[in-house]
């Protein structure tokens, strides 16, 4: 585990995108600032991020659809920044697809071949092959509004990667699709990838298609990167409040500092008496801060059972099967636990219960 | 998602030169036929023998038969603004309640009158209305009345015919605004405890008052400059002030009295156009959403206008009357689109049906049926050159109309610049602006150039007519028009030319077919523009319509009117089969494509990336 992993990393020499120090303003408001990040070739990145995070801004700028205010976009070490949209060979699927309504499927799929002058035998077979990858060998006579939502996805996909671009940017594309829709098409898409080995950029708001299909993950927020790593990564070891609350669920309480010595940093919820000690590695917080917020995730809370009033008490408790979720009342605060369901079979509302931290599980973060 | 607006000041000096090439030829035509005459027309009036004055129109403020004329007009746009809404509102709503599909049917018997000329309408309510005209007729039998009512060559003519020509108009700015209403508003307003009909006052009413409002403004202006109607169904002193521009400038030669006029006229169009702009810039502004109605109070509830005790008292009664409307509405709301649809379409059967009349003057129902009025019309040399004069100016000046105004719409629609709202307001005003005034500002502009009563002439006043159809159906199509497919197409390595060929005007034929057939339409029908500049060798058909009309009433014009007739219902006919035909292509496209074989020969010939 790395901690410095919310620094924009810098790029390594083998990114096949890179963005350098990419500003978007508009007017007064600034939209995305000061975001670089590389992504390798044959890579599946995510940009995860709540609306207005500006990681649409950031796709639409590597699309060439937005000038960057300040800041370098380039593929394989060529600048895009001054190649219109049409020239930079880069495929697209947009959020609600974009498919020309007024022609077929097998015409949508041929349209980027036909810009290409290629030959009508080659476009043919090249429409058929792309129609065959996202198993729609029978539709390419009918009309877009003649296909469902997940078809029209899948020519989308088609359109996007019959040109065999270096790169295809994804905007939200399962977005419109339901929730049983939306997870076949992520094991299709993981499946599609795999296969044609394109690196492809994923803009999306829903942090568990990011964890589950992409290989890196850069999670924005207010137009800044907060954290770029691995999904283990981001999950692990969040590098911030935001993060850690974003990605997953988190406990957040609010801590003083008290002491620390050599390997741990010990802190005192406020309004309680529970003091945690947390391990250095798992300190996200300068030195010289003094209010903190404890981290830790509902999963990393243990209870037991308390004779003391002073302890947690149990508002109420919800049954998942294997996991019970508990939700608690300390002091001030609520404290949302889950244990498996076997070790919480007495509990009941009203009930005090002792909370206890896992030391190598909480973090400590700056207090926003 | 936010679109390519320009942000860096280096794309912005790319694209101004652009834009001015888009406005710059609609601007050119604008001022050379419509602004600078129309400038002219208001600096003329301030003029008499030469000398700088305001006699001309301190003159007419102080003729008391100029303020008769002023104020019939005004009661006669008012209350024809009245009825068309009172008719209107409730066909408008039944229609915004069908699904797209059926409305489009029935939205068609709406257009086609709409698209029917005027003259033609006029026509029709004179052998409806007559002493004995099927009217009267109807009225006698049924026992209603002991004599003939006088309905026509008076204000209860001229009333019924600009109604039923202002009808579809209002019909069709209140469906739009009505069809966008949330219904599942309704069905809330409903569960929360209110009935159908409160439902409706509560709800679907206020919200609909927009439409409302746009839709009174679009009639009531345009029936201020009302010519035909009036002068061919109102009575003899029933003076309109179109009416009286036309007389003084015709007839009377007087040219400072008509400009005086004419400027008055305009100066109360121009500030009633500016006044409610709002409402008429619906269709570009940015913000839809509705002026901020300044700090609220209190605690959020509106002050009841009538005291508690009363407003309990009265409670029930308003319960138990919009239960009673609930109950009556289904029937009530077929009843009135029925009526309505009736209104609309019987003149126009009525036109038809007289055009095989074989009597040789103006009866209804004819007596015997044959087509001498056809061979009448086709042998006839006088109306053929008409008919084909109006058909190539017409035609030609909606090419041009289109090819002026398009081009502005798009940057209306996409840019950004200085004076977007007032360069629309501009393009749309020939829409609102009296006709009869355009015709004094051609006639002014055409004299020093001599193209008065020749078809240049009338290519540019019909041009210039066609360009607010032209500007408001490119604004509407470009605003539906989803712009990711043209940001697509370019990420798919697509020149902005191609785009523009390959997906934008493809996507836009309907709209560009629209545009053209409503700028032919504006033009072909035209009355009050020919008054001024037609000339013995320019003689457009509805000035010899108008002609015979005023000479002897017989079914020549009912020839003419089925003729227009089935061009209209040819026109939407081929329409029909064009797109049928294009789907059955689209079925074979793919084979083609898969074998091969070319689906449009040398249409592929893109960029390389």
């Amino acid at each position: 585990m790395t901690l410095d992993t919310h620094q924009p990393t810098p790029a390594p020499a083998e990114d096949y995108l890179k963005v350098t120090g990419f500003s978007k303003f508009y007017g007064e408001t600034c939209a995305v600032r000061d975001v670089s990040l590389g992504v390798r070739e044959g890579e599946l990145l995510a940009l995860l991020g709540p609306s207005g995070s500006g990681k649409s801004t950031l796709l639409m700028a590597i699309a060439g659809f937005e000038a960057p205010s300040s800041g370098d976009i380039t593929i394989a070490g060529r600048s895009l920044v001054e190649l219109p949209p049409h020239r930079r060979g880069i495929g697209m699927v947009f959020q609600r697809y974009a498919l020309f309504p007024h022609m077929t499927v097998a015409e949508n799929i041929a349209y980027p071949l036909r810009r290409r002058n290629m030959a009508r035998r080659e476009i043919a077979q090249r429409v058929q092959e792309a129609l065959e990858l996202v198993r729609l060998d029978a539709f390419g006579a009918r009309l877009p509004t003649q296909l469902s939502g997940g078809q029209q996805q899948r020519v989308a996909l088609a359109r996007a990667l019959v040109f065999q671009p270096g790169l295809l940017l994804l905007d939200e594309p399962l977005g419109a699709l339901d929730r049983k829709l939306r997870q076949e098409m992520q094991t299709e898409l993981k499946q599609i990838h795999q296969r044609v080995g394109t690196t492809m950029i994923l803009v999306t708001h829903d942090q568990e298609e990011a964890l589950s299909l992409a290989d890196r993950i850069a999670v924005l927020d207010g137009g800044r990167i907060q954290q770029f790593g691995t999904p283990a990564e981001l999950y692990d070891s969040p590098a911030n409040a935001f993060v850690a609350d974003f990605i997953g669920e988190s406990n957040l309480i609010p801590a003083k500092r008290m002491g620390a010595d050599g390997t741990s940093v010990s802190v005192k919820l406020n309004g309680t008496d529970i003091v945690v000690s947390v391990p250095q590695a798992n300190i996200c917080a300068a030195p010289s801060d003094d209010s903190l917020l404890l981290g830790a995730r509902p999963e990393d809370i243990a209870l037991s059972p308390s004779a003391s009033e002073t302890g947690a008490v149990v508002v109420q408790t919800n049954y998942l099967g294997a996991m019970l979720n508990v939700l608690l009342e300390l002091g001030p605060y609520q404290i949302r636990a889950r244990i498996p369901a076997r070790l919480g079979t007495g509990l009941t509302a009203g009930q005090s219960v002792e909370i206890g931290f896992t030391p190598e599980a909480s973090r400590l973060y700056t207090a926003t | 998602m936010e679109t390519a607006a320009p942000s860096n000041p280096r794309r912005i000096r790319a694209i101004a030169p652009v834009i001015v090439w888009m406005v710059l030829p609609a601007l050119v035509i604008f001022g050379a036929v419509y602004l600078v005459p129309l400038a002219k027309l208001v600096a003329a009036s301030f003029f008499r023998d030469g000398a700088l004055t305001l006699s001309n129109h301190l003159d007419l403020i102080g003729s008391a038969s100029f303020r008769d004329i002023v104020l019939r007009t005004f009661k006669m746009a008012v209350v024809v603004t009245f009825f068309t809404l009172l008719l209107g509102y409730p066909a408008a709503y039944f229609l915004s309640r069908l699904a797209p599909r059926r409305a489009a049917l029935l939205l068609l018997l709406v257009t086609v009158p709409y698209l029917t000329s005027i003259l033609i309408r006029s026509y029709a309510w004179i052998v409806l209305l007559g002493p004995t005209g099927l009217i009267n007729r109807s009225l006698l039998w049924v026992g209603i009345v002991d004599e003939p009512v006088r309905l026509m060559f008076n204000m209860t003519g001229a009333y019924i015919g600009m109604v039923q020509i202002q009808l579809p108009l209002m019909i069709f700015a209140l469906y739009a605004p009505m069809q966008r209403i949330d219904r599942t508003l309704l069905n809330a307003a409903q569960s929360l405890g209110g009935n159908r009909a409160s439902a409706f006052f509560q709800v679907f009413l206020p919200l609909s008052l927009p439409g409302v409002l746009g839709g009174s403004t679009l009639v009531f202006l345009s029936s201020l400059g009302f010519y035909v109607t009036p002068a061919l169904l109102g009575g003899t002193g029933d003076y309109m002030i179109a009416q009286a521009i036309q007389v003084r400038v015709s007839n009377l030669a007087d040219y400072d009295a008509a400009s005086a006029q004419g400027t008055l006229l305009l100066l109360v169009v121009v500030l009633a156009f500016v006044l409610l702009r709002r409402r008429l810039t619906d269709g570009i502004s940015e913000s839809a959403a509705p002026a901020a109605t300044g700090q609220r109070v209190g605690n959020g509830l509106r002050t009841e206008r009538m005291p508690e005790a009363v407003a309990q008292r009265l409670h029930p009664f308003f319960r138990a009357l919009s239960e009673v409307l609930t109950w009556l509405r289904l029937p009530a709301l077929y009843l009135a689109m029925a009526f309505c649809l009736l209104y609309l379409v019987a003149p126009m059967v009525v036109v038809v049906v007289l055009a095989f009349s074989d009597a040789a003057y103006l009866t209804f129902p004819p007596p015997d049926y044959s087509l001498r009025w056809f061979r009448a019309f086709f042998s006839d040399q006088r109306w053929l050159s008409a008919l084909w004069f109006s058909t190539l100016c017409a035609g030609l000046a909606a090419v041009l109309s289109t090819l002026i105004a398009a081009p502005a719409a798009f940057a209306l629609v996409r840019r950004r610049f200085p004076g977007r709202l007032t360069l629309y307001l501009l393009l749309i005003s020939p829409l609102v602006v009296p006709r009869i005034i355009i015709g004094v500002a051609v006639l002014f502009a055409f004299v020093p150039l001599g193209i008065s009563g020749t078809p240049i002439g009338f290519i540019l006043a019909y041009a210039l007519v066609g360009v607010p159809f032209v500007v408001v159906l490119f604004v509407t199509g470009l605003r539906r028009f989803d712009r990711d497919l043209e940001m697509a197409a370019a990420g798919l390595g697509a020149t902005p030319a191609r785009v523009l060929s390959t997906v934008t005007l493809p996507l836009l034929v309907p709209t560009i077919v629209s545009a053209l057939l409503f700028a032919f339409i504006a033009g072909f029908d035209d009355v009050e523009l020919g008054l001024f500049i037609s000339g013995p060798n320019a003689t457009p058909l509805p000035i010899r319509m108008l002609e015979n009309i005023r000479l002897e009433i017989s079914p020549q014009i009912a020839v003419v009117g089925t003729l227009l007739f089935a061009a209209l219902i040819g026109v939407f006919g081929l329409h029909l089969g064009v797109s049928r035909l294009r789907g059955l292509r689209r079925r074979f496209a793919k084979k083609m494509i898969l074998s091969g074989t070319p689906p449009r020969p040398g249409a592929e010939r893109g960029a390389k990336p």
